[in-house]
């Protein structure tokens, strides 16, 4: 590694083996004799880290039985190693068993992980100078804990300002509208725009130029009736009129919008082709110059509203995540890279005892710019470090056509220029795809080398260019492997209110909404590729979540077993809905809804739900709720579910298990109310879906899988369909932000250049992103690859309209069929292509489910482990009343043991007590932070107590023979309990007939009054007869011959016990 | 005393193997007085330290049994046991009192605080470090990491020597500012006559005279501080290693593991010890089915499953108890996820922010509810404490008096508030020394939970459960926070005094500690053990199986420190990943000699869904053993799961399906003129919304939800409408909306409101304006209000089939224009864009139109039948209060229906009337409605199973 080419990057075409490179680069570094320590491997999805690893490992300890798995792997080294232009030994079997043998050695020192999972590593390490003393728990950004987080936060901004101050925000935020809801506003703009805030400069919030105000607009009012009138165009004078009125009620978009003003903002200037007169003209310009200064204005005024809005929201919300400890991703890389400001590099490597020498970067398209500056500092890699200090080598792979994270900041131009960061990097390309057939690969080909021939898409050049650049065409590494191609229109049977050239506008939002019978028909398609190919994977890849719902409800009730993955699909059970029921009716107890829900179902016999009575339902909460304090979600969750898997199938029975490891993952960050659970189930992104041959999801999540069959039914979904908020403007492509302007388009846009550049800029991202999108979603499929549309609408002419600018119309145009409107557009391959023999050996795509049995153990057999009595428990110390247990009255505690202890150390009166001193000390090791004063006091007190009738009646010596044991520990097994502890006296008398008397004392020092001395007493016949018993035992002696007593010392009181075999009598 | 090795050998577990050695080493004897007696088995005078406390209570199970059992009555005198951290206090005592948590946090506060420029070198960010509570975060960082330290011999000040020395004196300033720190700590301490707990070298030996040897069993490793101390013993200490004599030079002189030996020796697990699961569920099943194996032949006691990874247990959990097998976790549980700990933080919570979301929560708490029934003797508190948030909004309840009386809901929301305040009144707001808080908090919860002991109904509706030990489990933390609480309150006053805080810092401490707490799990007969990794060596089952044997958790990795580096731990002698390794070497080895039936399992996901490598310790083999296991252990057969695991048997078929609307006419005998829309919309959810009543009851009350600002100006206009405006011009009408607006507003809520609240009255005011700008301008075009025509209630009893149906309904607006003789019958609307009245009233369906609601041609059929001339031209229209400017002209938005459409509404009407009455509510609508209406769940409008319903309904092509 130390000679030839050090830095690599890679251009890596979908299916070209991303995974399979980085696992050999990793390999060939360590044969070169790094240690595993000495190379870092990033990535960014926990699966791929996995992947990589495992591929790894694998390939080594495969290649350590050698044949062709050892000449397979020498293959791969000597290639990469003659990319380097280094010579290359091949390996041996035993070099390679050896590398095995230090790869398990050192396997705790593989760093391959994902970079958000490193950025936690090494926040978790600095702690302290992110000044925070507990790791904080991340977090999705869109969880109900942040959303909640941002409300806490707004909820503190707005009750701080002033009310008229957060009345002109709100003003500047919504264009001096009423709006009916504001926290709702407020939340969505902070919610979408806080990451900017972030990370952008303050002042490019500041940026937009708003020409000045004509000083002449009164003046121009003014002439306007009698030009109105006096023009000979009476419909240019009604025109005229109704601009003055709109200018009145200074409604100045709308007056942009008017035909003769934007006639002289072109410069064109005539009314009906026909050249107005130049007075009106004037005036008219007049008027388009204050509208033009009052738009800009507003939009100004918005943005800097927006700004406003977060410069008082920023620091709270900050505050109120770290009183949760709580982060969201996007925060992350932000926070380390604040740490690492702080810190010198030799720091870093030591504290996180990390100082990779090679680094290895997958997926390089989808780091975003904070991500990649965190990187360059910890691995030295910005320019203002020696080259010694830099690692020796980095190699990149990515692929900028699969950037599809540019919505969350992933900025694929990094990687084009990632040698502006590193030194003499050498790039190469892999195009041999092993995934796909040549049929699909020839479609990719053929779509993405006639961009051109969509007309929408001449106006983005540079994203053309982009994509010609690098783009080569795609070649089958499998070259036999057959396949199918399909794009094809649904039946016009299902067109109905299809309306492709408005439907953006429509009230109510979804702009990819297909007539209702479309996601049927495509159901009925996917039935039919099921059949034709009954062991292949099919992959259904939608655009929107409501569709993916509609369609995954409707392939389910055609019976297929399909399955689908997002956020708050786990509720798409009927078992599950019944848990969030039962968990609502828990906070909720008057929701009378989710009462009948629950009580219709199988928990009804569960919660003794005997009516559905206000104050059952109360009863059926309180102990849902009581159960959820105590044994939390999980296990609540768990109990409910197993009673509902009773009449579930297996879609159920999986579904509640997922909902079992939810509800546990919850109890780890816990509230107490049931309704926020219920929010962040809903708000849970399930990816570990129901197993199931045919899996819907939406395109980001399908990268990095791949599918036998893939289905795109989505592709009419409109490119730039919803506005963005704010437009942003980077300097070059991964410089800074420069600005930032509050959205606004149409007649606002077009007075602006500073606008229609920024909007530029943003659709050229849009569009990119959705060009990548349709890359990575055709290319996912092995064999089959079918583009569904809904049928398009027609003209009164019977012509389709035009299509707004989607995959869709791109698809169409570059196979050269815009105006298709039915039947199959193209083809290509076998329809039922088989399954060469090279395949893998078919995968069983149904896997077999296992669940726990039933498991009985032998219960006749003795006890391994007793259980646990202890005597004084026994005493039935769990009947104690709250109160007490928390009455903190140490000093009385404190006294009660000194003299316990001081009673052990008496033998018998007629023998010398201890001495002060010796009180003292032993007094010391109970209560250490008592004084001499206060034990001399307490010794005092105790000497008079043993001159007390009965307790120096206990301590006195008998006539006979007898043996005392202080403090006799025990431990002895009875019944199937095991007793132990230690007996305050325990006393053996040798009775002249040779017979033995045993008693044992135990000594009670709490302040009882006399009069409360037999119903203490009585607390303690378990106890005592438990004493009694393990004496019996122990020293193998008859029940009968044991007296145990209780000397309660402060009211001076002897009780005792004797002992009958079933009964105990007290005296 | 030099301490003296002996070997136990492995091929007994390790306990089995002590008991033998103290049966052989000090077998039973007579009583030289008495040797009629049993024969005494006397080992009161031996102590026996063991790594964990369940090892000591295991051995006496073990010398029990054998002196009952094996022996025929012998009288055991138990040893006395301990851990072997606890070891130095059992056998030492301070010269001065040991600090107790508080005060070890409290000093650590007062050193950082003193030293701020020195402080700042550890936490940059200390200038921004907010209330105690973030202080006594990091001070009890501090003092962990003080505590690791010094039972390793080690100190702050001693590393930071360690550093100086160092070429490149790396850390070091970071170092030497802890060790100032540490010294401060020290000297804060020492000033206020308080022991170092950590510092074991001060603690004087005091054996008592009654200990004769000390024995150490099963320690794989001594810290070195402890190591100290047991030569400072005055008898032998013996340590007892759980290997044969012949591997003595892999131990060192206290028998614990020489790191140079087991770091590169091979271990020996076979093949089949190891078991690869999928997901962490997977493993929990591979759990059972190994135990499942001797099932017939042992009790469930007699089977122990290990976890490496903590996180693993849940799994464990729920996979046995679906499987039927008890466990009992030696974990036991949190003590903070315990009820007195939850009920504290929701009371910081509530007296942080005192407002009505955080009383909620609070007496929603299960241990609270019955609170002020208990006082006021009121029930069913929270469905109108729900509904009261939901329509006033409260900011806060105990500041909110709306002028409404019937508003506080007849005293019972006083009830609640009370009760609150009553429990935080005694906290207050100001700041006391810590040990003055310790009082105050117990005071409350006594209160807390006396009642809920009183309280007959708590037993009660428990007895519905599964039997679950939950008195226990919460008689045992309320003891544990007890505990904490009087060691609050013994917390050096001088000390308290130098950092007083408010109530919620307190509470906030008290959970802090609270989180290393456990509370025992109950004991349960017959169940399986769940133990810790590192506990499974010393347990004496013999049916092992041990869970998460991945990297990551076994061994445990020292890296991610914010303080010590590994390599950092490992130059200066403190727990590494390297000694980790070692001594997981160790406890495997002796495990796999001593266990006849062992299982080792490693997941290929971790807990947190990660993906994990199987422990190096599995690969801890060469040669041909290595190249299999690796083949086995890495090289995964396929890349799509082939089994699948769930934790619940399945059916064959799903029985879920809503439940059918009660068969049989329906006798409902009036109806809303809204409710047609319902029917119209859904006829199954009109049955649950109108016949049965359902609702769905939230109270998430952040601002007014779009209905409620509707009609809160809806009530504004109205209120106006019936006085006499005839001679306003818009000024006065806008300024007297304005008026009216402010005193509904102060009426519904209150006058201290919500700022989101606020913010959408000023809202609400601008619509009104606009509302000015249209009464006036109408007003001149010749319309009035006719007489009784603002909210006018009128019913009409529609003739169908013969028998007659009551329908109701409230006009907003009726106005005539006496000019054109014409009337207008008006309804107002505020949604954001431009409502339609037709297309909100019907829809194309194919070619006919279909009602889609029926409220304006019924209102005009109502107007004409009770209050209009017969045969006057009515028109309907809606009145939108628009948010933006907008032209009085286009606030109108007039239907535009003929005569035959009104006739066909009214025969609409007629035709939802005569299905109601035959009781049509099936099947419901196939399109959920575009909202949340709280019905989704019993509509089952999430499932699959809900298209099923319509499955009869054949797919638009099929004729194709
Ligand atoms: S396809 Fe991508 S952008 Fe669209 S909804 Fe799904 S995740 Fe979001």
């Amino acid at each position: 590694m130390e000679r030839g080419v050090k830095n690599l990057a890679i251009r890596a075409s979908a299916g070209t083996g991303k995974t399979y490179e980085l696992a050999v680069q990793f390999i060939v570094r360590l044969v070169a004799g790094a240690s595993p320590a000495d190379i870092l491997a990033t990535t960014f999805t926990r699966k791929a880290a996995g992947e990589i690893l495992s591929r790894i490992l694998s390939r080594v300890a495969g290649a350590s039985l050698g044949g062709t798995a050892l000449e397979n792997l020498n293959t791969d080294l000597r290639r990469v190693w003659r990319e380097r232009r280094v010579d290359y030994q091949p390996l041996s079997l035993e070099d390679c068993r050896a590398l095995l043998g230090r790869m398990c050695r050192y396997l705790h020192r593989f760093h391959v992980s994902t970079i958000d999972a490193l950025f936690v590593r090494t926040l978790g390490v600095f702690l302290l100078e992110a000044g925070t003393a507990d790791l904080p728990a991340m977090t999705d950004d869109a969880s109900a804990e942040i959303r909640r987080a941002r409300t806490r936060a707004m909820e503190t901004v707005l009750a701080r300002l002033a009310r008229d101050e957060v009345l002109s925000m709100l003003d500047a935020l919504v264009g001096n509208k009423s709006v009916r809801t504001v926290a709702r506003r407020m939340d969505d703009v902070v919610a979408a725009l806080h990451y900017l805030f972030r990370t952008a400069p303050t002042d490019a919030w500041d940026t937009l130029v708003v020409p000045g105000a004509p000083p002449d607009l009164d003046a121009a009012l003014v002439r306007m009736p009698a030009l109105a009138n006096e023009v000979e165009d009476s419909s240019l004078g009604q025109a005229l009129r109704v601009l003055e009125s709109r200018v009145r009620e200074r409604d100045w978009s709308a007056v942009l919008e008017a035909q003769i003003v934007k006639s002289v903002l072109t410069g064109d200037a005539t009314y009906y082709r026909k050249p107005m007169p130049s007075q009106v003209v004037e005036v008219l310009r007049t008027i388009a110059e204050a509208s033009t200064h009052h738009v800009l204005a507003a939009v100004k005024h918005k943005t800097l509203g927006m700004r406003q809005l977060l410069e008082a929201f920023s620091p709270a919300y900050l505050l109120s995540l770290r009183d949760q400890n709580l982060l969201p991703f996007s925060e992350l890389p932000i926070l380390v890279g604040s740490v690492l400001e702080t810190l010198d590099n030799q720091d870093l490597a030591y504290r996180l005892d990390m100082n990779p020498s090679h680094l290895l970067l997958d997926e390089f398209q989808d780091t975003n710019l904070e991500q990649w500056q965190v990187l360059r500092r910890m691995f030295r890699l910005h320019d203002g470090h020696q080259a010694d200090a830099r690692p020796s080598s980095v190699f990149c792979v990515g692929d900028t056509k699969q950037a599809i994270y540019g919505w969350r900041g992933g900025c694929a131009a990094i990687f084009e220029r990632i040698d502006e960061d590193l030194p003499a990097v050498v790039w190469d390309s892999r195009h041999t795809s092993y995934r796909s057939s040549q049929t699909v690969l020839d479609f990719v080909d053929t779509v993405f080398t006639n961009l051109r021939a969509d007309p929408d898409l001449a106006k983005f050049e540079a994203v053309l260019r982009q994509w010609e650049s690098h783009y080569e065409r795609h070649m089958a590494f499998h070259k036999d492997l057959t396949g199918y191609v399909e794009v094809c229109f649904a039946p016009d049977a299902t067109r109905e209110a299809l309306d492709d050239e408005d439907g953006g506008n429509d009230a109510n939002g979804d702009p990819a909404s297909a007539a209702p019978g479309y996601e049927v028909w495509v159901a009925h398609r996917v039935a039919e590729l099921h059949q034709t190919h009954p062991g292949a994977s099919i992959g259904i890849l939608m655009r929107t979540n409501k569709a993916a719902d509609v369609l995954a409800l409707a392939l389910q009730s055609l019976g297929l077993p399909a399955s689908q993955e997002g956020p708050g699909v786990l509720c798409d059970d009927p078992a599950v809905d019944l848990v969030v029921s039962a968990m609502h009716l828990a906070d909720h107890p008057g929701s009378t809804a989710e009462a009948f829900h629950v009580y219709h179902s199988p928990l009804r016999d569960l919660l003794h739900f005997q009516d559905r009575s206000l104050q059952t339902c109360e009863r059926v909460s309180l102990a849902l709720r009581r159960r959820l304090a105590t044994h939390g979600y999980g296990d609540t969750v768990a109990w409910l579910a197993a009673a509902l898997a009773e009449y579930g199938d297996r879609r159920t029975s999986y579904r509640l298990t997922q909902l079992v490891e939810a509800a546990d993952e919850y109890d780890r960050r816990a509230g107490t109310r049931p309704a926020d659970f219920v929010e962040w189930l809903l708000s849970t992104t399930v990816t570990d879906s129901v197993p199931a041959p045919i899996r819907i999801m939406s395109i980001h999540q399908s990268k990095g899988l791949e599918f036998d069959i893939v289905v795109l039914p989505q592709l009419h979904h409109p490119i730039g369909a919803t506005p963005p908020s704010v437009l942003v403007v980077r300097r070059g492509e991964t410089g800074p932000v420069q600005e930032i302007h509050a959205y606004a388009g149409g007649a606002i846009q077009a007075v602006s250049r500073q606008l229609q550049d920024a909007y530029r800029q943003h659709a050229s991202r849009e569009l990119q992103d959705a060009l990548n999108l349709l890359y990575v979603a055709m290319t996912r499929a092995r064999r089959g690859l079918h583009v569904f549309m809904p049928a398009r609408k027609l003209k009164k002419n019977g012509e389709p309209t035009k299509l707004r600018l989607s995959a869709q119309s791109i698809l169409l145009s570059a196979l050269q069929q815009p105006g298709a409107a039915s039947g199959t557009v193209y083809r290509a391959g076998t329809w039922d292509w088989d399954t060469p023999a090279h395949e893998r050996t078919p995968r069983s795509l149904e896997p077999t489910d296992v669940w726990p049995t039933r498991i009985r153990f032998n219960t006749a057999r003795p006890l391994r482990m007793w259980p646990e009595a202890s005597p004084s428990a026994a005493g039935g110390a769990h009947v104690v009343r709250p109160v007490e247990i928390f009455r903190l009255d140490t000093a009385a505690r404190d006294r009660g043991s000194v003299l316990h202890a001081w009673l052990q150390r008496v033998s018998w009166l007629d023998e010398p007590l201890p001495t002060d001193i010796e009180l003292l000390t032993i007094g010391n090791a109970i209560a250490p932070r008592k004084d001499r004063a206060w034990f001399l006091e307490l010794a005092e007190d105790f000497r008079r107590k043993l001159q007390q009738p009965n307790t120096a009646s206990v301590l006195a010596r008998p006539q006979g023979e007898v043996l005392l044991q202080r403090e006799q520990p025990f431990a002895v097994k009875l019944g199937d309990r095991m007793v132990h502890g230690r007996m305050d006296r325990l006393e053996i008398h040798r009775l002249p007939q040779g017979a033995t008397q045993i008693i044992v004392t135990d000594f009670k020092t709490d302040a009882v009054p006399r009069e409360a001395v037999p119903t203490r007493a009585a607390h303690y016949g378990e106890q005592m007869r438990a004493y009694a018993e393990a004496v019996s035992v122990m020293l193998n002696v008859p029940l009968t011959s044991i007296t145990a007593r209780l000397l309660f010392v402060e009211p001076d009181s002897v009780y005792s016990f004797a002992f009958g075999n079933t009964e105990t009598t007290r005296t | 005393m030099r301490p003296e090795v002996a070997w136990l050998g492995w091929d007994r577990p390790l306990l089995q193997a002590v008991t033998d050695y103290l049966a052989q080493q000090c077998p039973p004897k007579h009583h030289e007085r008495m040797p009629e007696l049993a024969p005494q088995w006397d080992l009161s005078s031996v102590v026996v330290a063991a790594p964990s406390a369940r090892m000591g209570r295991r051995l006496l199970d073990l010398l029990a049994g054998r002196a009952q059992h094996s022996w025929d009555r012998v009288a055991l005198a138990p040893p006395h046991t301990a851990t072997i951290g606890a070891l130095p206090r059992v056998l030492g005592r301070w010269t001065c009192p040991a600090a107790n948590r508080f005060e070890v946090l409290l000093a650590w506060t007062i050193a950082m605080k003193s030293l701020p420029e020195v402080t700042a070198a550890v936490v940059p960010a200390a200038a921004t470090v907010q209330g105690s509570g973030d202080w006594l975060s990091i001070a009890r960082r501090l003092a962990a990491l003080h505590d690791e330290l010094a039972v390793e011999g080690s100190s702050m000040p001693g590393i930071a020597r360690y550093c100086s020395k160092r070429p490149d004196r790396r850390d070091e300033r970071r170092w030497s500012a802890l060790a100032r720190l540490e010294e401060r700590y020290l000297s804060v301490l020492s000033s206020h006559g308080f022991s170092d707990p950590a510092d074991l070298a001060s603690l004087a030996v005091d054996a008592g005279d009654s200990v004769r040897t000390v024995l150490i069993v099963g320690a794989a490793e001594i810290p070195h501080a402890i190591a100290q101390f047991l030569r400072r013993l005055p008898v032998p200490v013996r340590f007892l290693v759980h290997a044969p004599y012949e591997e003595r030079l892999s131990f060192d002189e206290l028998g614990s593991v020489r790191h140079e030996v087991w770091l590169h020796r091979q271990l020996p697990i076979a093949d089949d010890h190891i078991r690869q699961a999928e997901l962490p569920r997977d493993q929990a099943l591979e759990a059972l089915a190994f135990l499942g194996d001797f099932a017939d032949s042992v009790g469930p006691d007699e089977c122990s499953v290990g976890l490496g990874d903590q996180r693993l247990l849940p799994f464990v959990k729920r996979a046995f108890a679906a499987a039927g097998v008890p466990i009992h976790a030696a974990y036991g549980n949190l003590l903070l996820q315990s009820r007195p700990m939850q009920v504290l933080g929701l009371l910081t919570d509530y007296l942080t922010n005192r407002d009505a979301e955080s009383l909620a929560a609070l007496v929603r708490h299960p241990d609270l509810e019955r609170l002020p029934s208990a006082r006021s003797g009121m029930t069913n508190l929270l469905t109108p404490l729900d509904r009261y948030r939901k329509e006033h909004l409260p900011p806060t309840l105990a500041s909110h008096p709306p002028d409404a009386p019937e508003a506080r809901v007849n005293g019972k929301l006083d009830a609640v508030s009370e009760v609150a305040e009553s429990l935080v009144g005694q906290l207050g707001e100001e700041r006391r020394p810590l040990n003055r808080w310790a009082a105050p908090l117990a005071d409350a919860l006594a209160m807390i939970y006396d009642t809920l002991g009183t309280d007959p109904a708590a037993s009660e509706v428990e007895s519905g459960a599964r039997s679950l030990d939950m008195p226990t489990l919460l008689a045992e933390s309320l003891q544990e926070t007890a505990n904490l609480l009087a060691e609050m309150a013994s917390t050096s006053d001088d000390l308290a005094q130098a950092e007083p805080m408010g109530a919620a810092d307190a509470i906030r401490l008290v959970r802090r500690l609270a989180l290393d707490v456990a509370v025992p799990d109950p004991p349960r007969e017959r169940a399986v053990e769940v133990l810790d990794w590192f506990e499974m060596h010393g347990d004496d089952a013999e049916i092992k199986v041990v869970l998460g044997m991945n990297e990551g958790a076994v061994p445990e990795p020292m890296t991610g420190d914010p303080f010590l580096p590994d390599s950092l731990r490992r130059d200066v002698g403190i727990p590494s990943s390297e000694s980790r390794y070692a001594r997981d070497a160790y406890l495997l080895t002796a495990m796999v000699q001593s266990t006849p039936h062992l299982a080792l399992v490693a997941g290929r996901t971790s807990a947190d869904g990660d993906p994990v490598s199987p422990s190096r310790l599995l690969l801890a083999v060469a040669g041909e053993t290595l190249v299999r296991r690796a083949q086995r252990l890495f090289v995964s057969s396929t890349d799509s799961p082939t089994r699948i695991s769930l934790l619940f048997a399945p059916k064959a078929t799903s029985s879920y399906s809503p439940v059918r609307p009660g068969s049989g006419p329906c006798l409902l005998q009036r109806l809303h003129v809204t409710a047609f829309r319902d029917y119209l919309a859904c006829p199954y959810r009109f049955y649950l919304k109108h016949v049965l009543g359902l609702e769905s009851v939230t109270d998430r009350a952040e601002e007014m939800d779009p209905a409620l600002f509707g009609s809160l100006l809806h009530d504004v206009i109205s209120m106006f409408a019936q006085e006499d405006h005839s001679g306003a011009d818009v000024d006065e009408v806008r300024h007297r909306l304005r008026q009216i607006l402010d005193e509904l507003a102060n009426k519904r809520f209150g006058h201290s409101r919500l700022s989101t609240v606020d913010l959408q009255l000023a809202q609400a005011a601008r619509r009104l304006d606009r509302f000015a700008a249209f009464h006036c301008a109408h007003r001149d075009k010749g319309w009035h209000v006719l007489a009784g025509g603002i909210e006018r209630e009128l019913v009409l009893d529609l003739d169908v089939d013969g028998e007659p149906c009551r329908i109701e309904g409230r006009i907003d607006r009726i106005e005539h224009n006496v000019a054109s003789d014409e009337y207008l019958i008006l309804d107002y609307k505020s949604p954001d864009s431009r409502p339609d009245p037709d297309a909100s009233h019907r829809r194309k369906e194919a070619e006919s139109w279909k009602w889609t609601d029926l409220q304006l041609p019924l209102y005009r059929l109502m107007a004409m039948h009770h209050l209009l001339p017969p045969g006057s031209r009515v028109r309907v229209a809606l009145l939108w209060l628009p948010p933006q400017y907008t032209g009085p002209d286009g606030m109108l938005v007039e239907a535009r229906w003929g005569e035959e459409d009104f006739v066909s509404a009214e025969n609409c009407a007629r035709e939802v009337i005569r299905k109601i009455r035959r009781g049509i509510f099936w099947p419901p609508a196939q399109e959920p409605p575009p909202f949340e209406d709280g019905l989704a769940g019993i509509c089952m409008d999430r499932c699959a199973q809900r298209l099923m319903l319509h499955r009869n309904a054949e797919p638009p092509w099929s004729e194709a």
